[in-house]
């Protein structure tokens, strides 16, 4: 019975040690298989090899020498050996893993070991000691170096695999010097505080280790070494190439799949950052103040879920690399997000709160805003909250007396709202006479394509009297869509209501057209006026001023054609 | 496997340049072949997917009074159908089979939306994508308007001219063709008679005008 528990007890507690290693999975990116693979070579190869020189040691140099010297010596690099090759694999990313599979190698030969001492001696007392020390011990010393195999990965120093194992075999002598000295609980005391030292030397390990490559990236990413704004701005200006280098490096350490994931978070976090202070900063109306709270909402689980997806290990990490508290980093990540890659980052709240453009309204003038620009056609079924968003990056501006707005020709770069007077929009004919087209009124909007396409004006415009505009000018309003897929799509659904009109229109008059070249008139003049989308884009055609057009052409066709026959 | 190089013969996307969001455009759509008569869906059905021909061709037509089907258009390979349903919702305004077997790449709102939400400037870039359509359309519809104008004085090789252009878009091509048909065939049916031209009577404003004509 007491043998079957030393039994029970030399094998349970190991295994359930590296059962535990795996359910909390702590380490995300280590895999189960190689620690299970670890675990069979200490348990199946090291520890037979090891048993096999041992005795050839102990009958050339006597119980003391192998003991003190020789064994832990021999032991250690024979557990080491399938770290060096799992180290060396591609699929290998974070120096923690190097310490979870030398878990895993010292744990599978202990295992074996302490199998052997109980059969050799099936004592309660032996199989208890040796698990909670020598177990320990041989976990505790292939962990060693492991991690330090595997932080060899992440730097130059090619001296670190000598280290990890000198310090393996120095903890492994010091431990078997002890305890052949030592005999009941000193003996214990002893062997566990050697085990609990190895595994505090560990952590101490992964603690300088995080902290150096924390260093590394603040580097990169020009934060220490005193940098000066205007050497910050310098970096900016190269396009993000250093937060760009800082996820390739984490790519290394992680894995292509856990940076999509890395790159997601800070962008969220960011946007996060970028809403509450635009909450703490902006006095606008509780209609916009409560769709940035439910944003806020929205991307605090939308990040608890990306936290989710992405393992302990990793956040650790991460936590480490972008403390939340550190605001300047923070500032400068969402600088740096935003000037590489601006999509999906709110670029536009940033470039509010920079500019300062904002502070001047009051949140009734917003809402006011807001209104009017919702009864714009390609405004229409955006979000009033956006559109009061929107509504802070408006200018105001007067134009005298036939002053031109723009002329043809000229890039599309904003479009006017008319507050007060009216806008003449010109063709220019082959001897660049202004011949007149349209005239805009209050309320009225002109250019409007121009904020979606940016494409060249195909007309003329001048201001009738005096004239007062809204200006919302185009990269303003790009800014504004590119990390709001909601109001690109709102815009997108008016767009294709649109195109859809303008080809059945053209439909229409193509049936029409052949209908009239075989005499037959009945299609030219329809039956019911067909529904009307005005066309804002200038010059306006709508149908139903073409079907006018081609009635009046028929009935005199019609009419010359009687008198002809 | 749809290659993001297939996309690009699509006019629709041709302001997506960027390989990655073509990639992520062409992971979230299906392939899928009908057979040579096949009906792909009926006016009034909910449209919540656009098809980009690959191969083959499909035709657009309605049903009229007696329920004949009446084909107004043919559409082939690199043309799309259902873009505007997947957007604005609405229902499909004709329905459409296919005159030959043919291969469509399917896009399904949902997946849009999913791709959106990841990438947004593939939305942008198609906004601008329609925003031509719409703006090139447009600007036909408003030669047509003039030429119109030019028609009903009598002006035809003024109207002509001002219709004369070549257009690289299919439909705006066969406008243009249509158009200048009808004003020959017009002119020809004038001048092939005997008797001299006389000028058209006073016009006493739009009823009135609506009233003459017999069918």
């Amino acid at each position: 019975m007491t043998a079957l528990l030393a039994y029970a007890i030399a094998l349970g507690i190991p295994a359930l040690a590296f059962y535990l290693i795996n359910a909390l999975d702590l380490f995300k990116t280590s895999k189960t298989q190689t620690v299970v693979q670890c675990a069979l070579w200490g348990a199946l190869v090291a520890y037979p090899l090891a048993a096999l020189i041992n005795g050839e040691m102990h009958s050339l140099l006597g119980y003391i020498v192998v003991v003190n010297l020789t064994a832990p010596l021999v032991e250690e690099i024979l557990k080491a050996l399938i770290l060096l090759y799992f180290t060396r694999q591609p699929s290998f990313h974070y120096f923690v893993d190097g310490a979870v599979y030398g878990f895993g190698v010292g744990i599978g030969f202990a295992i074996i070991e302490n199998v052997a001492y109980v059969s050799a001696t099936p004592s309660l007392g032996l199989a208890i000691t040796r698990v909670l020390s020598t177990s320990l011990m041989h976990a505790m010393a292939s962990g060693i170096v492991g991690l330090s195999l595997g932080r060899l990965r992440r730097t130059q120093m090619r001296i670190l695999p000598l280290l990890g194992i000198g310090g393996a075999v120095a903890l492994h002598i010091i431990y078997n010097n002890i305890v052949n000295m030592l005999t009941g609980p000193a003996l214990l005391i002893a062997a566990v505080t050697i085990g609990v030292g190895g595994a505090g030397a560990i952590a101490l390990q992964i603690i300088h280790a995080l902290r150096r490559e924390k260093e590394q990236f603040n580097q990169t990413l020009g934060l220490e070494n005193g940098v000066s704004p205007g050497e910050r701005q310098a970096i900016q200006q190269f396009g993000g190439a250093s937060i760009e280098a800082i996820l390739q490096q984490l790519g290394k350490t992680f894995g292509e799949e856990n940076i999509l994931l890395i790159r997601r978070l800070l962008i969220t976090e960011a946007n996060i950052g970028i809403l509450e202070n635009n909450l703490t900063s902006f006095n606008v109306s509780q209609r916009l103040r409560t769709a940035w709270e439910s944003e806020v909402a929205a991307r605090q689980a939308e990040s608890r879920e990306l936290r989710q997806q992405m393992g302990r290990s990793v956040l650790a990490y991460l936590s480490t690399l972008f403390p939340a508290q550190d605001g300047a980093l923070w500032t400068y990540l969402e600088e740096q997000f935003a000037s590489y890659d601006p999509t999906m980052v709110h670029t536009f709240d940033m470039f509010m709160r920079f500019t300062e453009l904002a502070q001047k309204f009051t949140p009734e003038q917003l809402e006011a805003r807001a209104e009017r620009l919702s009864r714009i056609d390609i405004f229409r079924n955006i979000s009033l909250a956006d559109l009061e968003n929107l509504s802070r990056a408006i200018e105001v501006a007067h134009f005298g007396n036939g002053e031109m707005l723009f002329d043809k020709g000229d890039q599309g770069d904003a479009m006017y709202l008319i507050e007060q007077g009216a806008i003449d929009v010109y063709a220019l004919d082959r001897g660049h006479r202004e011949k007149h087209l349209r005239t805009f009124g209050v309320g009225q909007v002109v250019g409007d394509f121009a904020v979606l396409d940016g494409e060249e004006r195909s007309a003329r415009a001048r201001a009738q009297g005096d004239l007062s505009v809204l200006v919302l000018r185009r990269e303003v309003f790009q800014m504004f869509i590119q990390s709001r897929p909601q109001v690109i799509l709102a815009v997108l659904a008016v767009l294709a209501e649109r195109a859809r009109y303008t080809t059945r229109t053209v439909e229409a008059m193509i049936q029409t057209l052949s209908s009239i070249a075989q005499g037959d008139y009945t299609y030219a003049i329809p039956a019911a006026p067909p529904a009307e989308i005005s066309l804002t884009e200038i010059p306006a055609v709508e149908r139903s001023l073409l079907e006018r057009e081609l009635a009046k052409f028929t009935s005199r066709l019609q009419a010359r054609e009687r008198a002809l026959s | 496997m749809i290659t993001p190089d297939e996309l690009r013969h699509f006019t629709l996307f041709k302001h997506i340049d960027s390989a990655t969001d073509l990639q992520a455009l062409a992971q979230v759509m299906r392939r899928k072949s009908f057979a040579k008569n096949t009906v792909l869906f009926r006016k009034g059905e909910p449209g919540d997917a656009m098809m980009l021909i690959a191969a083959g061709q499909v035709r657009i037509f309605m049903n009229d009074d007696q329920g004949n089907e009446i084909t107004f258009r043919m559409l082939g390979a690199g043309q799309i159908l259902g873009e505007f349903s997947l957007l604005d919702r609405k229902t499909r305004s004709a329905s459409a089979a296919t005159v030959s077997p043919i291969d469509v790449l399917i896009l399904q709102r949902a997946d849009f939306l999913r791709l959106l939400q990841e990438r947004p400037l593939v939305g942008i870039e198609l906004m601008r994508g329609f925003a031509e359509r719409i703006r090139y359309a447009t600007s036909y519809l408003e030669r047509l308007y003039d030429a119109l104008e030019l028609l009903s004085n009598s002006e035809y090789d003024q109207a002509i001219r001002e219709m004369a252009l070549s257009s690289d878009e299919d439909e705006m091509q066969e406008l243009i063709t249509t158009f200048l048909t009808m004003v020959h065939r017009v002119q020809a049916r004038e001048t092939q008679s005997l008797k001299p031209i006389k000028p058209p009577p006073e016009e006493n404003g739009q009823g009135d005008a609506q009233t003459k004509i017999n069918p």
